[in-house]
This record gives C-alpha cells, sequence and structure tokens, in this order.
C-alpha cells in the first residue's frame, strides 16, 4: 500500500504546504503585517539546530554509545542559559550595524576586513559541506527503506545513475524553493519571513512525528519504559549501553562535544541567521531561553526508548540504527506512522538545507565573490547601473552550486560515514568562530591581525585533526595518514599530534585547534597596532549596550560628496526605487537631506549597501567616491566616549543632587528646630529675669523701707521681714529648679531608688502644700483608696512631682471656688495618679507643649505667665526615668486633668 | 535584567556544568533501575528538566521588576523598512505583555 508513487505524492504534497506557508509568510511581511513577529516562532525557528542528525542520528548514536547524543543538545541548553549576556548583545550590534551574516559579523568587528570575511566564508563553506551531504543522505537513505514496506532491509549500496537517484530530484526541488523564497530581492534587511514561517511550522511538524513514533514504540510496542528498559537490562550487550563506559570519548569527550556544540549552536551560519539576523524583536529572546530549551528536551525524550526499542526488535542487526525510527513502525506494519516518520526526517533535513544554503550563498556572494570583482574589474562594474539582478544572480547560482556540490560530496565521500561523525566536523569548523566573536565582544584590544592568525590557524589545525582524517576513512586518502601520520611521521599523527594521545578525536581536535586559534588571536592583537577604523569599530562592538552613538566608523569619512552621488551609488546595489523609498525614509525623519552629502547621510548609506552587500564591500564602495578621513581616531573615540560619559556624568550628578536635597532638608528642619530652641531660650530669660526680678524688688523695697525707718513699729517690721523671708525662699525655690532642670538633662543627678508607698507619698505632698490651698481657699478632694500602693522609685523626687502637680493645678483654679480631685488607682500591673482641677484647662495644641521647656501656657485672663516654665518638664523627667509617663487631659473651659502612670504593685 | 537575576542565571550556568560532568555523572553511573529507568538516564533527564525550571523562575521573575524595552535603537527602526517594523514591534508589545 506503500509504493514510490504514494511516498512521492505525500512529500510533494508536504513540500506544497511548506511553499504555502513561506509564501503567505512572506505576503504578510510584504504588506507590514508579520507572522513571524512573536517568541513562540522565533524560538521555533532556533529548533533549526535539530536536523536530520537529530531526527536519525540521535538514535543511531545512543544503539551504539548510550547517552553520549546528549551533549550536543546540553551544549544549547547551557548557551540558552548564556543568552542574555551574549546573545542580547551579538542581536543589538547586528541590528545597530546592519549585519547581515557571521562573515560580515566578524569581518565588522575587526575593522569591515575583507580578507576576514572571505576566510569565515571560505572555513563555513568547507565545514558545512559535509553537513549539507548527510541531510541529503538521510533522505536518501530514507527514502530507500520505506519505499520496500513492508519489507524492512536495508538496500545494499546499489549506485542508481543520477537521473535516475530520487535524492537528486529532491535536491533539485530544494534548489527551487531556495531560490524562489531566499532570494526574492536584494534587501537591505537580508531577512526572510517566509522561510522563517515554513521553518516554524517544519520544528512543530518534526517535533510531533518524533515524539508520535516515541509514545507508540514505548507504549504500543513495549508496555511503557520500565518494560522496555527492563527488557534491555536483561541483555548484557543492551545493558551496558546505560551505563557510562560505552561512550568512546570517555568524561573528556563528552566535555569537549558539550563545548563544541554550545558554540556551534550560535556560530553555525544558519543559526546566526535565525538567532541574530531573523530575530525582530530583542525581548523574544527573554522566552526563547527556556522554551527552546524545553523544546530540545521534548524531541529528545523518546531517543532512548527508540534506540533501545529498535536494538531489542532489530535483533539480527539488519537495519542500520540510523533508521530505527522509520524502520520500527514499519516493522510493526504501521505504514502512516512509517509515512509520518519519514516526513518528519524529510522536514528536519530540507529546513536545514534551505537555511544553511540560503544563508551560505549570500556570504559567498557578498564575502567572496562581489569582493573579487569590484577587486578584479571595477570599471566594469561601474558602467552597470543596476548591480541588483547581479547580486540575486550570484545568489541563485550559489545556493544550486551549494546543495549541487552537498549531492556530490553525499555520493562520493559521505556514503561510508555516518550521520553524526560528518556533523561533528561540521560542528568543530563552527567553534572556530568562538574565539574571534566571544574575545571580541568583550576585549576592545582584540585586532584584525590577531584575528587572521587565529582563525587561520585554528582553520588549518581542524581541517588537519579532522577533515583529512574523515577524508581517510571514506577511502580518499589512505588509512595509514591515520594510524602512522603522514609520510610515517608518527609525531604528526592526526589524532594525537605531537604524540597526545589518549583523547577522543574530537577532544582532540578541539583542543589543539582552540589552543592555536585563541592564541593567535591574544598574540597576534598584543603585537599589531590596529588602525582607525579597527579601533573605532572595536569601541563600537564592545560597548555596544552603553554606547547611545554607533556612527563611529562614519565619522572617519570627509564629509564632501555629493548627495545624487550617494543615492546613484545605493540604488545600483538594491534597485532605483528602494534606493529612493530609502532616501524618502532619511528625509521625512531629518526633515530633508543637503546637496552636499554630511557624515551622517554617508553613515546612513553605507548601512544601506551593508545590508545588501556586507560591510567589507560596502566600505569599498563608500570610499570609492568618498574619498579621505575628516577626524582624527582620537577626536572619533572622544565623540563616542563623551557620549558614554556624559551618560554617567548626569546619572551621577542626579544621584548627588537627590542626596543634597535630603540633606538640605534635614538641615533646614534642624534649623528650624533651632529657632525655635532660641526664641524659648528668649522667652525663658525673659520669664526668669521677671520672676528673679519681682522677689528682688519686694525684698529690696522693703529693706529700704526698714532701713529708713529705723523707729518702725516691732510689729510692722516683723511683718516686713517676714515678706523678705518669703520673697527670698521664692527666689531660692526658682534657682533651684532652674538647677534641677540642669542636673537631669546632663544626667549628673543621684538616684535613690527605693520600695515606696505612693499613697503616703502624695499624702506628704498634699501636707506640704495645705497652706497653698488655704491661701488660695480651694477645696481638695482625695480618692486615694485604702491600700498603700507599692512602687519603686525617688521618694524625694516623686514627691516633687506631685507637688509641683499641685501648685500648678492650684495655680489655675479660680480664686474662692477652687476645687481640686486627688485620684489613685491600679490598673494593669501600673498606679495611675490624676489631679483634676477646674480651671480654665489647656487647649489641645498646646497638650504636648506644656511639657517642653521654658513652655508657658499664655493666660490670656492673668495677662503673665505663672510659674517658671519649668515645673513639667522637671516632672516629665522624673516620671521617665521610672519608667512611667505624664500627659494632660483637658478641654478648654473645662478644667485640666494631669496624669502619672507609674509601674508598681498591689501591697500583699 | 537585574543584578539579581544577573546572578542567578551565573551561579545556575556554573551549577549546570558541574552537574552535567564528571564527576557528578560517575555518582549516577549505577546499573539500577529505579522505577525500571537506569539510573544514568533518569539522572541526566531529571537534571536537564530541573535546569529548565529554574530557568523558567529566573527568567520569569527578572520579568516583573523590568518593563518591557523597545530593543532596537530609534534610528535603527526607521531604517530597517519603517513603518512596517514599527507596526510589527507595536503588535508584538501587545501580544507579549
Amino acid at each position: 500500500m506503500l509504493g514510490d508513487g504514494a511516498i512521492i505524492a505525500s512529500s510533494l504534497a508536504y513540500m506544497g504546504i511548506l511553499f504555502g506557508i513561506a509564501y503567505y509568510g512572506d505576503h504578510r511581511a510584504d504588506i507590514g503585517r508579520s507572522i513571524i513577529a512573536n517568541p513562540y516562532i522565533y524560538t521555533l525557528s532556533l529548533a533549526i539546530y535539530c536536523t536530520a542528525w537529530t531526527f536519525y542520528g540521535s538514535v543511531g548514536l545512543a544503539a551504539t554509545s548510550g547517552v553520549d547524543f546528549l551533549p550536543v543538545y546540553f551544549g544549547p541548553t547551557l548557551m540558552a542559559v548564556l543568552f542574555w549576556f551574549v546573545l542580547r548583545r551579538i542581536v543589538r550590534i547586528t541590528k545597530v550595524h546592519r549585519i547581515t551574516s557571521i562573515a560580515d559579523f566578524v569581518a565588522s568587528r575587526y575593522g569591515k576586513s575583507g580578507i576576514l570575511a572571505g576566510m569565515v566564508t571560505v572555513i563555513v563553506v568547507l565545514g558545512i559541506l559535509p553537513y549539507i551531504s548527510i541531510q541529503l543522505k538521510a533522505i536518501a537513505a530514507s527514502f530507500s527503506l520505506l519505499r520496500q514496506y513492508p519489507t524492512v532491509a536495508m538496500t545494499t549500496a546499489v549506485q542508481h545513475p543520477v537521473w535516475a537517484d530520487t535524492t537528486f530530484y529532491v535536491a533539485l526541488v530544494l534548489i527551487l524553493f531556495a531560490i524562489l523564497f531566499g532570494t526574492r530581492h536584494i534587501d537591505n534587511t537580508e531577512r526572510h519571513e517566509g522561510m522563517v514561517a515554513a521553518v516554524a511550522f517544519e520544528s512543530l511538524f518534526k517535533l510531533v512525528a518524533f515524539v508520535t513514533v516515541g509514545v507508540i514504540v514505548t507504549f504500543g510496542v513495549f508496555a511503557g519504559p520500565g518494560d522496555l528498559f527492563r527488557q534491555a537490562a536483561a541483555k548484557p550487550e543492551l545493558a551496558a549501553l546505560m551505563r557510562f563506559e560505552v561512550i568512546p570519548g570517555g568524561y573528556g569527550g563528552w566535555l569537549s562535544l558539550i563545548f563544541m556544540s554550545m558554540m556551534a549552536f550560535l556560530f553555525l551560519p544558519r543559526q546566526f541567521q535565525v538567532l541574530v539576523v531573523e530575530n525582530v524583536n530583542e525581548t523574544h529572546i527573554r522566552k526563547a531561553i527556556w522554551l527552546f530549551p524545553l523544546y530540545l528536551f521534548l524531541i529528545n525524550l523518546f531517543v532512548l526508548p527508540i534506540a533501545l526499542g529498535g536494538r531489542l526488535v532489530f535483533t539480527n542487526g539488519g537495519v542500520d540504527a540510523d533508521m530505527f525510527v522509520l524502520a520500527l513502525p514499519m516493522a510493526e506494519q504501521m505504514p502512516r506512522l512509517a509515512l509520518l516518520a519519514f516526513l518528519g526526517g524529510l522536514s528536519a533535513a530540507t529546513s536545514m538545507i534551505l537555511f544553511e544554503t540560503v544563508t551560505l550563498s549570500t556570504m559567498v556572494c557578498n564575502d567572496l565573490v562581489m569582493p573579487l570583482l569590484l577587486r578584479a574589474n571595477p570599471r566594469w562594474l561601474a558602467h552597470r547601473t543596476d548591480l541588483s539582478r547581479l547580486l540575486l544572480g550570484i545568489r541563485r547560482v550559489g545556493i544550486a552550486v551549494l546543495i549541487l556540490l552537498g549531492y556530490l560530496y553525499f555520493r562520493f565521500i559521505g556514503e561510508s560515514y555516518a550521520l553524526v561523525a560528518s556533523g561533528l566536523v561540521s560542528f568543530a569548523a563552527a567553534a572556530q568562530f568562538a574565539p574571534p566573536i566571544l574575545i571580541g565582544l568583550f576585549w576592545k584590544r582584540a585586532s584584525r591581525r590577531g584575528a587572521l592568525l587565529g582563525l587561520s590557524s585554528g582553520f588549518l589545525v581542524w581541517a588537519y585533526t579532522l577533515l583529512l582524517p574523515a577524508m581517510a576513512r571514506s577511502g580518499w586518502l589512505a588509512v595509514s595518514f591515520i594510524d602512522h601520520g603522514p609520510f610515517g611521521l608518527e609525531l604528526l599523527r592526526p589524532y594525537a599530534l605531537l604524540g597526545l594521545e589518549h583523547l577522543d578525536p574530537y577532544m582532540h581536535g578541539m583542543f589543539w585547534s582552540m589552543l592555536v586559534n585563541v592564541g593567535g588571536l591574544v598574540f597576534g592583537s598584543l603585537l599589531s597596532q590596529p588602525d582607525p577604523i579597527e579601533q573605532v569599530q572595536a569601541s563600537q562592538f564592545v560597548n555596544v549596550l552603553e554606547q547611545d552613538r554607533h556612527d563611529g566608523d562614519a565619522l572617519l569619512w570627509r564629509g564632501v560628496v555629493e548627495t545624487t552621488e550617494l543615492h546613484d551609488l545605493l540604488a545600483r546595489f538594491i534597485g532605483p526605487q528602494r534606493a529612493s523609498e530609502a532616501f524618502d525614509r532619511y528625509a521625512q525623519r531629518y526633515g530633508g537631506y543637503p546637496l552636499q552629502a554630511d557624515s551622517r547621510l554617508i553613515h546612513h548609506t553605507e548601512r544601506l549597501l551593508a545590508g545588501a552587500i556586507g560591510a567589507a564591500s560596502a566600505r569599498v564602495m563608500i570610499s570609492s567616491i568618498v574619498m579621505g578621513e575628516v577626524l582624527s581616531i582620537e577626536e572619533v573615540m572622544t565623540i563616542l566616549d563623551e557620549s558614554t560619559q556624559v551618560i554617567e556624568y548626569s546619572r551621577r550628578l542626579e544621584q548627588k543632587s537627590r542626596e543634597l536635597e535630603g540633606a538640605s532638608a534635614e538641615l533646614r528642619e534642624a534649623n528650624n528646630r533651632l529657632r525655635e530652641l532660641d526664641q524659648l531660650k528668649d522667652e525663658f530669660i525673659s520669664t526668669v529675669t521677671h520672676e528673679l526680678r519681682t522677689p528682688l524688688t519686694s525684698i529690696r523695697a522693703f529693706s529700704e523701707i526698714l532701713l529708713a525707718n529705723p523707729e518702725m513699729e516691732v510689729e510692722q517690721r516683723s511683718k516686713f521681714l517676714g515678706i523678705i523671708v518669703k520673697e527670698s525662699e521664692r527666689l531660692t525655690r526658682l534657682i533651684n529648679q532652674v538647677l534641677d532642670m540642669a542636673k537631669i538633662d546632663s544626667g549628673r543627678i543621684d538616684w535613690c531608688m527605693e520600695e515606696v508607698d505612693l499613697r503616703l507619698l502624695v499624702q506628704d505632698a498634699m501636707n506640704a502644700t495645705s497652706q497653698l490651698l488655704s491661701d488660695k481657699a480651694v477645696t481638695l478632694h482625695e480618692e486615694l483608696g485604702e491600700q498603700s500602693a507599692l512602687i519603686h522609685g525617688d521618694r524625694d523626687r516623686l514627691i516633687q512631682v506631685v507637688i509641683n502637680l499641685l501648685s500648678n493645678a492650684v495655680k489655675f483654679c479660680p480664686e474662692q471656688e477652687g476645687v481640686i480631685t486627688v485620684r489613685l488607682q491600679f490598673m494593669d500591673g501600673r498606679w495611675r495618679l490624676a489631679v483634676s482641677d477646674n480651671g480654665p484647662g489647656i487647649a489641645h495644641d498646646q497638650h504636648k507643649l506644656v511639657f517642653e521647656k521654658f513652655h508657658q501656657v499664655n493666660d490670656a485672663q492673668a495677662g503673665k505667665p505663672k510659674g517658671t516654665g519649668l515645673g513639667l518638664p522637671i516632672s516629665q523627667k522624673i516620671v521617665e526615668h521610672h519608667d512611667g509617663r505624664i500627659w494632660v487631659e483637658s478641654e478648654p473651659g473645662q478644667g485640666a486633668t494631669f496624669i502619672v502612670d507609674l509601674p508598681g504593685k498591689l501591697a500583699e | 535584567m537585574r543584578k539579581q537575576s544577573r546572578e542567578s542565571i551565573v551561579i545556575l550556568f556554573i551549577g549546570s556544568v558541574l552537574g552535567l560532568n564528571y564527576p557528578f555523572l560517575d555518582l549516577f553511573d549505577r546499573t539500577w533501575l529505579p522505577l525500571g529507568i537506569p539510573l544514568l538516564y533518569l539522572y541526566l533527564y531529571l537534571a536537564w528538566f530541573l535546569m529548565i525550571v529554574l530557568l523558567i523562575a529566573i527568567v520569569s521573575r527578572s520579568e516583573i521588576g523590568e518593563p518591557e524595552r523597545s530593543a532596537p535603537p530609534p534610528e535603527h527602526k526607521l531604517q530597517a523598512g519603517g513603518a512596517e517594523r514599527d507596526e510589527v514591534n507595536a503588535g508584538d508589545r501587545r501580544g507579549s505583555s
């Protein structure tokens, strides 16, 4: 029921759906309603990382080496953790500098170097061809397996002629697709929305296909994972797969695989394209940080069950483990599931081939062919008015050539090699870009010469330790090259360079290539003197998140060129219509453009051009019409740094001024308080002097009378002397209070703490003031209770408090009708003494103030303050020393109640 | 991203590198099948899953503390295709906030 016709028809139908999605995506982009501008599509497009290698190869590897396939997915997961530090930086730089590929990125960082861009392109093409070929191989193998349904058998390499080989036609369809959607027009952003949409769909499709096969194998063919693994564990050769020993590289190989895949995930050309160039919005990275690892987790969840299940089902070893995903459904007589698996593998392979070749062809065109054309025959180019067709032509030919080369590699070299092995060789090649990019992102000093040196030596070592041995294994070189080294030189054996043995080949290759790569970069940079454009670019790349102007490279141009010349130059590469549109947008933004282009317009044009033909070529083109450099490197660097510094300064200034504001507010408050105190002190002094003067005046007056009248009657004289004594006592009391206050304030007072009966104490105080009361004819009510009120305190000081309160009350009581109530109560472990009068009362706003030093309630009736203004403050100090509280409750016109609350206990 | 989140990310990265390598792996390299699943497989997948859960926690926590910011500088937006791009970004912000 599954004939060639059905398989081909469903494959074509699948490709048709892809065409539809890609067309729809491009259409939506054209009318400005992008369907790819959301984090989920972004994340799915990253899953282009999972190629046929993942779909078929992981199972194949797991069936022979257990968990050895996992590091390839741990690497990207670890890289995802670092996305926010690394990827965000790269994306920002790419958007600011209009970078369109990884070659462009490296070249831009190191002073828009054309040589560097070309070198990266060469490495990428050589490194990626095996990778493309394994995708074609996977399609071919899966097709030849599936077409024999219901028999499950691997065809022994019967080489069909090219025209009868289905893979060839698959390659042709892919070329068509890539050309249609990858090279629609020369865009100044180099983004392909339709293809991204198609890739996202393919990612979803391959995930669903793989997980479906996994679930059915695990739960349909076997009774769940437990059953499957127990059956496998019963066989010694399969039980070994559950341990670590079975991994060829050991722990070292494991670690180097993690590192390699971490780097490859960022720096494989197609990964760079979807991660960075096709990124619509930086914030999408945020979601991808966890969503992408989750995708990897899901697609790997059933690798081990399928691998071990395959080993259990195909005991005779007649089926290649790489094809278990397809072979298991076939063996279980599930044609539809087998077809789904086949299409899943097809989608994994096609998405990779499409994006990789489009990206590569752009790089080949921008960084190899165009610079060579510009160099070799500038005059011929100068006569052509529209170069955009030429660019498109180069790219289209590039795509066709690359896919066909991949096909040839697969036909003549790749056949003998497992999927994973060729993939890893490509990974190691991509990892060579890690030092120049990552170090270049954070180390300003890294220079072009260093990058050239490091990259070229790293590439040579990679080729020698990984690529050549792979070719030797395929029979294109003598195998003795691996075992005994070239010309029998044992020291140069590619898997044991300089006698470094016992390492896994990949770890060995990574170690040597990274060593010379990083070493070359560092030493080359330290030994060379970078030129201006290098310095400017380095500074702009390293500080991309801090600096707010990104046109340092344009400041190096002298600003004298006709605007029309710039326009014509742009029009030749991206077409007159697009060029005019771009200039119109510029005019809208900046309100027209000058006839003589300024550095901003030159910069704008250069960036637009860079989007179409790469930074290095764009610089060459611009420099052909704009000559010379207007600013020195020092000036440019100052301008760039200034903006950074200005931001920093203003930030610091703001902080300082905030601090200052806070400090000045505090100062203002302190100043107000001081003024208030000063005023109070003045008032106090006037009060005190007044109070002192009153008794002094009367003492003096009566003394003078006594002095002037020696014959005064005895009765009269003793009356006068009595007044003098009384006034002197008042004077003493006043002075004592001032002294007391000063003592308490400075803490020099001696407290004599003992068990005191508050009730007795209050009675003593009342006795002491009885004269005062009767003088004014004030009635005293006492409600002291029967029990003695025990507290811990200083007897004399507390009497002073009570006397003070009583005399205060007397002071404010009306003559003849005064009533004072003294009440003593016990509540909640505290004694509460309340002294109430029926005087004029105290306004609410004065309740707190009466306890302030020198403060006196102005008595409107009396006209002048009574008392010293120190009694209540002293009382408060004393009460607080006893852990008590003193406050006043009063309504104006209804008398005042002073309450003292002290900790104490009831008598036994 | 807040400073705290940056620190958590660095700690998670270092922890993950340690957890997924020798000698940690050696601890779980046993011939034991808890719930019928080989211990090494179980450990690797669980550790992986835990990493993802922690990543979700870190990212979602930092999202609360930081408002969405439009990433590309204004000059670029215009160059990158004028109105159409701007609209894309605006639509996206609506969608993800």
